[in-house]
């Protein structure tokens, strides 16, 4: 079943990897999402894709799904204001953000980064620099001059970040993507202070590995959560011991 | 005329909705319209269709050993463009593949294609040995001619008219007709890997270059990849590396008025 007309719009980041698919599964029926993917379009219905039962089809395009899926790499230039653009087009209306795109490569020993310099740099640049370009569009063509819908809305940027943005863990590699994790945190933080005037909260969530130590499901309750509640300005950590805020 | 559109029969349905496993099939729009589904029917189907196609390629092999050099007339390798054994479906093969042959799997594909079917199939098994040639982007937007019955579904008779010329015995008069719909469905292939090969690439215009599509369709048993023949339904196999590739293959018919309504004249592919 599709979200209605009235729902909520949530323009979703990395929407064909295991937590965007989760989210599209979970949330699919109350919030309309505009599905941003880079390779791997969702399995979950949209205006590309959509499953059905061939024994009661009328046929094979009956329903028309809430989910609008966009290809777009958003290290590209102009794809960051492309995907708004879309997003409103569609919707005329964009309640959250959540960037959920990562590169998760490991990229190796800090000691020999000069030899993965261009790799490092575009994934500090979509894991971190991105979700802060992203959620800035959308504020500057649309939350900056509706500060008081955006809070009796609770409109919201939820970055996807993780617990390696907080532990190091020696000899794994992982360098870079810890440190792009981290500046996603703290970034999210600065965010939720400068949006606060506009009345959109910001809030960043490190997962365990999932679906190894955290169920992937968990995690996109989690974002749930966090798109719901009242919060702004916090780290969230969902482990094995579950959802907990840093500061 | 030919077939009557295919009518329903009490239980027909029925029947074919205890064929099916009931796993959603799913449609994409790109490169074009076309829907793929996995796990399509229940395990005795899919063992008797398995054994219809084991038992037909087996007697295309003994009918070529026996004749020592040509291919039996209704099957031949077409070296030139498909590299693949074929063996069209006829009369007797009716009962080798229930389902698939049956009335009621061509009223639902055509209900779900969106096609206005005749109820005139052609069709048949395709074996490509391992390391068969791809071959080239095409869009089965073609004609094929049938000659009249009263089956809710019409297969071509070879031995009576050509169908793909349309040239008949005396007395015979054939009628043209024009692929609406096409069905792939992949069987015994085994546990198919990624770089295995022998998957359906799909295109998004005509001079792609046909190792590079935009889609591919992986081989894989007991699926099926389905689409609407217009001008642009680009296709084409893919070289399989490791082992053979098994494949059912059924075109649903429609009327030449409609193709011709609906694409307009000069739309179709004639056979090169």
């Amino acid at each position: 079943m599709s979200a209605g007309a009235d729902a909520p719009v949530c323009l979703l980041t990395g929407a064909g990897g295991r937590l965007g698919e989760a989210i599209l599964r979970a949330y699919g029926d109350r919030i309309r999402f505009l599905a941003v993917y880079r390779t791997r379009l969702p399995s979950a219905a949209s205006q590309l894709a959509a499953p059905f039962d061939p024994r009661t089809a009328e046929d094979a395009r009956t329903e028309r799904a809430g989910t609008y899926a966009v290809q777009a790499d958003l290290r590209e230039a102009g794809a960051v204001r492309r995907v708004v653009e879309l997003a409103l087009a569609r919707y005329d209306r964009i309640d959250h953000v959540v960037n959920a795109a990562a590169d998760s490569a490991f990229y190796g020993s800090t000691l020999e980064a000069s030899h993965a310099a261009d790799e490092l740099a575009e994934q500090l640049l979509l894991n971190c620099l991105t979700p802060a370009l992203l959620a800035s569009e959308v504020a500057c063509t649309f939350w900056r001059e509706r500060a008081e819908e955006n809070r009796a809305l609770r409109r919201s940027v939820v970055n996807v970040s993780s617990i390696s943005g907080l532990n190091v863990y020696s000899g794994s590699g992982q360098g870079g993507y810890s440190a792009s994790k981290a500046g996603l945190q703290f970034l999210s933080c600065h965010m939720a202070a400068d949006y606060e005037r506009i009345g959109v909260r910001v809030n960043a969530l490190a997962p365990d590995r999932f679906p190894g130590t955290v169920p992937t499901e968990s995690v996109a309750d989690a974002v749930g959560s966090l798109l719901d509640g009242e919060a702004t300005g916090k780290v969230y950590v969902i482990d094995r011991a579950g959802l907990r805020p840093l500061n | 005329m030919t077939a009557a559109a295919p009518a329903r029969d009490a239980g027909e349905d029925d029947s074919l909705a205890t064929s099916l496993t009931g796993a959603p099939w799913i449609w994409y729009a790109q490169p074009f319209p076309h829907v793929v589904a996995r796990n399509v029917f229940v395990p005795d189907v899919q063992a008797q269709l398995e054994a219809g196609f084991g038992a037909v390629f087996d007697e295309r092999v003994r009918r070529a050993e026996a004749e020592a050099s040509a291919l039996p007339a209704d099957g031949k390798r077409a070296a030139r463009r498909y590299d693949a054994d074929i063996v069209s479906f006829a009369e007797h093969h009716r009962g080798l593949f229930p389902v698939l042959l049956d009335a009621a799997f061509h009223r639902m594909l055509a209900r779900l294609m969106d096609v206005r079917a005749t109820g005139d199939i052609d069709g048949g098994i395709h074996h490509h040995v391992p390391g068969s040639a791809t071959g080239w982007v095409h869009n089965d937007l073609n004609p094929g001619w049938f000659t009249p019955s009263d089956r809710d579904v019409n297969l071509p008779d070879h031995a009576r008219g050509g169908y793909k010329t349309g040239r008949a015995l005396d007395g015979i008069a054939p009628v043209m007709r024009v692929r609406a719909a096409a069905l792939i469905y992949f069987l015994g292939n085994g546990s198919w890997r990624d770089g295995d090969g022998g998957e359906t690439g799909l295109y998004a215009f005509e001079k792609q270059p046909v190792g590079a599509p935009s889609k591919r369709i992986a081989p894989i048993d007991n699926s099926l990849l389905s689409f609407r023949c217009t001008p642009h339904s680009y296709h084409a196999f893919l070289s399989n590396v490791r082992s053979a590739r098994r494949s059912i293959i059924l075109w649903l018919h429609e009327d030449v008025s409609a193709a011709d309504a609906r694409w307009g004249r000069g739309s179709l592919v004639g056979w090169g």
